[in-house]
């Protein structure tokens, strides 16, 4: 469904450390350093990785907003086309980190889903606006919220949206990028399951970034860690938890945060 | 894998307390916001006491109140908000003071560390002018003397090649470089206490985990006092001995920070800590709290948690409000609270046996 062949990206280095060797040919930052990936129809994956390490820019790369160096991004077995081809490119879509910068403050939430029914052709005209509740009825918002402005919604509500939007094109591969990290521990539970419920009803492929390890257990069957552009680690959930391979995975699992005294007994 | 990071040695703040002087105390507090709809009363009632060098965690969603509870403590809240109750610090009451009085008290015996490293640094100074402003204006240090103090800040909080860090502008940083740059602003004065905002809710975990390391460090080091503001138990529960769970502007539970996660006695407390992803044990799909936050404009009558509660009682509807004493220092605003939960930890599951409701 969705396969890199040793993907690299690299950015002119413009920071303090320019010139400092070790980063990269010519004065250039290597944030995707060689990474090769398969996800199969269905399938979710999980990318993790601190800040930096290259995660989102890979996900920038498979959707096409960001041009590789070198190595091939197949979207079902073809190069995600340049051409005007909306049909394939609306097959994959991207749900962003920060729930408050990532809708139009100055249109109603109708409007931002209304818009991409109309100019993908989606629907007839008529039913833009009962299409446009079934998605908010989709991701458990009640249809009152389409002459609601972002402004009105909390974070999670607004994620909630961000989710319709990208669901609103019908994609086949959702690629959430740190979808509840800028949310409460308890909204990202709620977030969580609607994306747990979501990938079973929609038959959804997700490519799930995040920084927190214990969150990606929560829905993928295979991870995948970064550090600093390379793969360090790939396996099954399971394994990558109860038997980490590599030193910076153990040092990632080490960070979650832990419920101190859960296991004392009380009192 | 299981890991075993130095928890905070919870003692010293045992040895303050029988000596019963809290260093920082609020009664009554309560905070009126007006807005277009009317008026919200953010913070209603809160009473709480920081004993000196004890960390004390502040755990509530968004909304819940506890930002503003920490910045009415620091004398930033906008100009229309309608403050009411006592804030002391030692002897002095901080909401007394005048404002110039209260400023010159902020940063010196208060200081704060914010969520957002880049907002709260000056884009346009050096990080090291920036840190040495608080010892010239509060101590009168000399312009050099109080460079070289930014410079032992920034390696005593971990910078390496401080002196050449301290002549970067923030944009020059990393995230977490600036955290510890703030960190170093905070502890510039010697404060008595640092009052956090969720200092590492825009980190991500291994730069979370190093940030709350070093902050219990400087502090047990230094003595300082800390009040943490978090909507996560995990980060709470490894930082702070003792922690007030706040819920739509009122505290629901107190008490010390191992009593309360290993048995809590309020279900808001206890459904916060289901909503948490396990890191050990089964891979199980994270329990949501489910419902809303209450509307702050028109709070519910009685317990206000009582529409999201799964084991809620005809009397919880009516029950007035009332942080009762359930034992051990512990205090609970629960009518479950004097006995263990009729919940547990099965996704989904309630007991019965004491409510008689089986969701």
């Amino acid at each position: 469904m969705v396969e890199l062949d040793d993907v690299r990206v690299t950015f002119p280095d413009r920071g303090a450390n320019r010139g400092v060797s070790g980063r990269g040919r010519r004065g250039r930052v290597v944030a995707v350093d060689g990474v090769s990936l398969s996800v199969a129809r269905g399938e979710c994956v999980g990318i993790v990785g601190e800040s930096g390490c290259g995660k989102s820019t890979l996900v920038r790369t498979i959707v096409g907003l960001q041009k590789a160096d070198s190595g091939r991004v197949l979207i079902e077995g073809q190069p995600l086309g340049a051409h005007d081809d909306r049909a394939r490119k609306r097959r994959i879509q991207l749900v962003f980190q920060d729930p408050y910068s990532a809708l139009n403050p100055a249109m109603k939430v109708g409007s931002v889903l209304g818009e991409l029914l109309a100019v993908h052709r989606l629907v007839p005209r008529s039913r833009i606006r009962p299409r446009c509740g079934e998605l908010l009825d989709a991701v458990g918002l009640s249809a009152d919220y389409l002459d609601a402005y972002p402004q009105a919604l909390s974070g999670g509500q607004r994620q909630r949206v961000s989710i319709a939007r990208a669901l609103a094109l019908e994609p086949e591969i959702l690629l959430a990028d740190e979808v509840v990290s800028a949310l409460d521990v308890s909204i990202q539970a709620d977030i969580l399951n609607l994306l747990i419920r979501l990938r079973r009803e929609l038959e959804l492929t997700v490519l799930f970034i995040s920084h927190d390890l214990a969150v990606v257990r929560q829905l993928c069957e295979r991870v995948l860690v970064m550090h600093q552009g390379k793969v360090v680690e790939r396996g099954s959930v399971e394994r990558v938890f109860s038997d980490p391979h590599d030193a910076y995975t153990r040092t990632l699992l080490a960070s979650i945060p832990r419920l101190a005294f859960a296991a004392e007994s009380p009192e | 894998m299981t890991s075993q990071p130095s928890r905070r040695e919870g003692t010293r703040w045992q040895a303050d307390a029988a000596t019963g002087k809290p260093l920082l105390r609020v009664r009554g507090l309560s905070v009126t916001l007006p807005t277009r709809r009317g008026d919200i009363k953010a913070v209603d009632g809160v009473s709480l006491d920081v004993m000196p060098g004890s960390a004390l965690g502040l755990v509530g969603e968004s909304g819940s109140g506890k930002s503003i509870l920490l910045r009415s403590i620091l004398g930033l809240l906008p100009d229309e908000a309608h403050v009411e109750g006592q804030i002391y610090l030692e002897d002095e009451e901080l909401n007394a003071l005048a404002p110039k009085q209260r400023a010159m008290s902020r940063g010196k015996n208060i200081s704060v560390i914010f969520q957002d490293p880049m907002t709260a640094l000056n884009p346009v100074r050096r990080i090291g002018a920036q840190i040495a402003e608080g010892p010239i204006v509060h101590y009168g240090l000399r312009r050099s003397a109080a460079r070289a103090r930014a410079i032992e800040l920034l390696a005593e909080v971990g910078i390496p090649d401080a002196a050449e860090v301290s002549r970067r502008y923030p944009h020059e940083l990393s995230g977490g470089m600036r955290q510890r740059a703030l960190i170093a602003m905070a502890l510039a004065c010697d404060p008595k206490i640092i009052l956090c905002d969720e200092p590492t809710t825009a980190l991500d975990v291994t730069l979370q985990k190093k940030i709350i390391d070093l902050l219990r460090r400087v502090c047990l080091d230094r003595g300082v006092a800390l009040l943490f503001v978090s909507h996560d138990l995990a980060v709470v529960s490894e930082l702070c001995d003792f922690v007030n769970v706040m819920y739509a502007g009122r505290f629901v539970e107190t008490g010390l920070a191992r009593q309360v996660i290993s048995s809590p006695r309020h279900v808001y407390t206890w459904a916060l800590l289901r909503s948490l992803p396990p890191v050990d044990g089964p891979r199980v799909a994270p329990l949501s709290i489910g419902g809303l936050p209450p509307d702050r404009l028109h709070p519910p009558t009685g317990c206000r948690f009582h529409p999201r509660c799964p084991v809620a009682q005809d009397v919880c509807v009516t029950l007035p409000y009332d942080l009762k004493d359930v034992g051990n220092g512990r205090r609970s605003a629960c009518i479950y609270g004097a006995a263990p939960l009729p919940v547990t930890d099965e996704p989904g599951a309630v007991t019965d046996e004491q409510s008689g409701v089986v969701r």
